[in-house]
């Protein structure tokens, strides 16, 4: 019986370090944030709008009487194509974009991070001038 | 030919040798350790296996089921299910002062196969729109290498423990367009302490086993 217990005193000291190790705290602190992406849209000149918003199911106003120049707006992620809707007090005008949300390991620490890529300006857009630099839309 | 011939007469005669003297054992085992590691994670280990013992010879062959679930990867919930075979022969090189041919330390080499699916969901919370669930699923079929050292002791008449280490070489490429494989059923975990996306061909692994004899 002794035997039995020299044994296992010495080989189940691999499976408690190896469970110390999985339990160990760990800060991620540095890790990318892990929320819904967003674009920013950039105005050149300063224009007003009752409201903007996205088009989903449900109307939800993201930014109202406003002027200022940049917007950030939320992309959909379950989704290849997010359409913007500027209303403003004249005219309303549309905002497509197309795009792959790609989810990828950042690592173990920091698991999974999503990523906009390939993004382009969609067909239902409306704006005359508009330009695509970075990641930022910049309408002039 | 004649001598082809009388190899394998003094073989068979080696068996009806040993079968006289009864120096043949069975054992159906059941492998305690990493069951007992993997169920505080609530998930399932189970590797039944048979080993025959001749004097200073083993020869195991082992069928094991795992569904694995785990938190390797951070805010994903991460399942492996799998089935893996292995096949192994030991040579023992000492006893220990033991009667028993049994008992004593062995090393051997083995070969198997794992077959088996990681699953891995991961959420994005949509604050404006809904939140984005993505499946990432890999599966693999990996043939595996082995050497191993154990230690095995017979306890009573019928009952009898063994303690083991195993190296596995992993001698198919990983099939992980999503993640690295973490988990091989039936090898070991991959990378253990390791925080990159690149994986070993080599695992680790640790085993204990109470074996009962059946013959």
């Amino acid at each position: 019986m002794k035997k039995l217990q020299s044994y296992w005193s010495v080989l189940l000291a691999p499976i408690i370090l190896v469970k110390l190790i999985s339990l160990s705290g760990c800060t991620w602190d540095d890790c990318a944030f892990k929320s819904e992406p967003e674009l920013s849209v950039v105005f050149e000149n300063t224009r007003t709008f009752i409201e903007v918003y996205a088009i989903k199911q449900d109307l939800d106003v993201i930014y109202s009487n406003t002027s200022q120049l940049v917007y950030i707006l939320p992309v959909n992620m379950n989704n290849t194509e997010s359409v913007y809707i500027f209303r403003g007090d004249q005219r309303i005008d549309t905002l497509e974009i197309n795009y792959n949300f790609d989810v990828t390991l950042e690592s173990k620490r920091c698991g999974f991070t999503g990523e906009v890529n390939e993004l382009s300006i969609g067909n239902s857009t409306t704006f005359a001038s508009l330009i695509l630099e970075d990641g930022t839309i910049r309408i002039e | 030919m004649k001598k082809a011939l009388v190899i394998i007469l003094l073989f068979y005669q080696h068996i009806l040798l040993g079968q006289e003297q009864d120096k043949t054992s069975v054992y159906a085992n059941l492998e305690v350790g990493k069951a007992f590691a993997w169920v505080t994670e609530g998930s399932i280990y189970f590797a039944p296996n048979v080993t025959i013992y001749r004097p200073g010879f083993s020869a195991t062959l082992l069928v094991g089921w795992v569904n694995i679930d785990s938190e390797i990867y951070q805010e994903m919930l991460y399942s492996n299910i799998g089935y893996f075979t292995k096949m192994s022969a030991s040579l023992r090189l000492a006893s220990f002062g033991s009667t028993n041919y049994v008992d004593g330390l062995y090393v051997g080499f083995g070969m198997g196969v794992s077959d088996f699916d990681e699953e891995g969901s991961v959420t994005f919370e949509g604050n404006y729109f809904d939140d984005y669930q993505v499946e990432l699923t890999q599966s693999n079929r990996l043939l595996m290498f082995s050497y191993t050292t154990s230690v095995r002791t017979t306890l009573t008449k019928k009952w009898m423990f063994t303690a083991g280490l195993e190296l596995s070489y992993i001698a198919t490429e990983y099939d992980q367009p999503h993640y690295p494989v973490y988990y091989v059923p039936g090898s070991g975990i991959v990378n253990l302490f390791g925080d990159s996306a690149d994986n070993e061909s080599v695992t680790f692994s640790f085993s204990l086993t109470f074996g009962y004899k059946i013959k």
